[in-house]
């Protein structure tokens, strides 16, 4: 299911996307919750104006520090739960699925809360790949500052900033990760803070990386990638079309490392 | 016993090859030194019909040994690695570049010919490279008695190579590199400062799209140029019959290492190009230092 970061300085743009979003869930039976910050709010009017359309109990609008107070410890376990039995929630009342925009941009305004958000974001993207749940998260980019909202951009299945280097998303287990796009010398530092942070855990001693859409990769990733797995006694297993990391690999004894060229 | 005796054998007929090696060859076997041959296939044969019957020499006949300098580097010390495990006293090399090496590449060979005679030392060696004079180029041989101390010549001479110059020296002297004819074309790139992303994308944009290695080559020659050089970035990029050329430009003086791409050093991504690229140039001009990179493009 789509899991999106939107990130925006251009209201016209966000307010274009999130009605096109919503007004998707509301056509295909979901449930659609609105979670707007200050700046996002250019939707609220709109999605009011729809709901007497719809069964009651399609349409919310939450208050976003009702969602995800800030004012307290961000716990990305809880987090995930909520939305886990909101989704079970809005299947059981009889929707196909839940569908959220949401502002989580006062979630993110420390390093350490950024961190935690990244984590959470990167995990309910998990959940996502096969529960009915769809979201674009939305961050304030003016607010944010470009560094973090790429971090966060990082960890999504995709996202609207085309500045963003790569992602760096969840795979269907915990075992798996999916990477796309380029880690060149400038996002060598962002990616390798988002590998650890992803919390993936081993298969029978291996994680897998699916990387066909990589496209390119430096040896300083491969060597972090490397120390990674060994600090953590596992293999890397990177699924790739990319021609470079094998023969890297090889000449920097990354041994750690198993290199799978797929077609 | 250790370090590394560096002989360069300039014949100008098969006896006189014949003359040289095969004694060195059989004195290696005599003495119970691990005895290793990498040979064009004709002087292989030439070689190997003049020794006797029963072997003990080592024909290292796979041709990919001399692809390239920084994999023959790599290849040779592993190979002097698990011989001196070994219990091996010395290890006696008889080696040969393949003829298209002693043209448009002969830059990094000769590199590779000074840097050796330094990166071998750790281990107990002594190679003899042969040269044919007969179709060496002056300009390589002049570089074959700077780069080795000794030279066996025609007439039974074993001469001391007056000109021998220290690698230290030899690999960060300005040495003009030959432009490839490409480069007498208007460049079909040209970018000042370029990003990486920027470096890349532009030369994706080469149709037939050039392979990953040289991508890699570029964005590590670019990201050097950045983080080590001085002054503005310059790439250049020129196509052509089935290949592609990419200069990078900066106006310092080049990596300090002298050993920059041949060995492993540093944060080895040039090192890397060298091992990943049809060839790889290095020109410490008085402009500032240029690397260029030589790709393959893919068949259509």
């Amino acid at each position: 299911m789509t899991h999106t970061c939107w990130s925006y300085d251009d209201h016209q743009a966000f307010v274009a996307h999130a009605r096109s979003f919503l007004h998707a869930g509301l056509e295909a039976g979901e449930r659609v919750w609105y979670v707007p910050g200050p700046r996002s709010n250019g939707v609220v009017g709109w999605l009011l104006d729809e709901a007497p359309a719809w069964p009651e109990g399609t349409v919310r609008v939450l208050d976003p520090l009702e969602v995800y107070r800030p004012d307290q410890p961000f716990d990305p376990a809880a987090q995930m739960a909520a939305y886990v039995s909101a989704t079970e929630d809005a299947v059981a009342a009889g929707f196909t699925g839940l569908r959220v925009v949401g502002d989580g941009t006062a979630m993110v305004r420390t390093r350490q809360r950024l961190d935690a958000f990244v984590r959470y974001e990167y995990a309910i993207g998990r959940y996502m790949r096969t529960a009915p749940l769809q979201a674009v998260c939305v961050y304030d980019r003016a607010e944010l500052g470009e560094r973090a909202v790429t971090e966060l951009a990082c960890v999504h299945a995709s996202s609207n900033a085309a500045q963003v280097p790569f992602q760096l998303h969840a795979g269907r287990t915990s075992a798996e990760t999916v990477l796309a796009g380029e880690v060149d010398a400038a996002a060598e530092d962002l990616f390798l803070s988002l590998f650890e942070r992803a919390d993936l855990r081993p298969a029978d001693g291996e994680i897998v990386i699916h990387a066909t859409g990589l496209a390119f990769i430096t040896h300083r990733c491969l060597i972090g990638l490397q120390r990674h797995a060994e600090r953590r006694c596992l293999t890397l297993v990177i699924r790739t079309r990319l021609r470079t990391v094998a023969p890297m690999a090889e000449a920097l004894a990354l041994t750690s490392l198993r290199v799978e060229a797929v077609a | 016993m250790k370090g590394h005796r560096h002989d360069a054998v300039c014949y100008d007929s098969a006896e006189q090859l014949l003359s040289v090696v095969v004694p060195f060859l059989l004195g290696g076997i005599a003495s119970g030194e691990p005895t290793l041959v990498t040979l064009s296939r004709c002087t292989a044969d030439l070689i190997r019909a003049a020794l006797p019957p029963g072997g003990g020499v080592t024909f290292l006949a796979d041709g990919s040994v001399y692809a390239r300098p920084a994999a023959a580097i790599l290849r040779y010390r592993e190979l002097f690695a698990g011989h001196v495990a070994g219990g091996a006293p010395r290890i006696r090399i008889l080696g040969e570049l393949p003829r298209e090496a002693l043209g448009s590449t002969w830059d990094w060979w000769a590199r590779y010919e000074a840097a050796v005679n330094d990166v071998y030392d750790e281990f107990p060696i002594w190679s003899m490279c042969v040269y044919d004079m007969r179709v060496t180029p002056a300009g390589v041989l002049s570089d074959v008695r700077r780069t080795h101390p000794h030279s066996f010549l025609p007439g039974g001479r074993y001469a001391t190579n007056t000109g021998y110059t220290d690698p230290g020296v030899f690999l960060t002297e300005h040495r003009p590199v030959p432009a490839d004819p490409l480069q007498y074309a208007a460049p079909l790139i040209e970018l000042t400062d370029p990003s990486l992303g920027e470096a890349r994308s532009a030369v994706r944009g080469i149709r037939p799209e050039p392979l990953d290695e040289l991508l890699l080559a570029v964005s590590e020659a670019v990201t050097n140029a950045r983080q080590h050089g001085q002054g503005r970035v310059r790439l250049r990029a020129w196509q052509g019959s089935g290949r592609v050329v990419v200069s990078v430009t900066d106006e310092g003086p080049g990596p300090v290492d002298p050993y920059a791409g041949l060995l492993p050093t540093a944060g080895h991504g040039l090192w890397l190009s060298h091992l990943l690229c049809d060839h790889v140039a290095l020109d410490r001009g008085a402009g500032g230092f240029t690397i260029r990179l030589t790709g393959r493009l893919p068949a259509l």
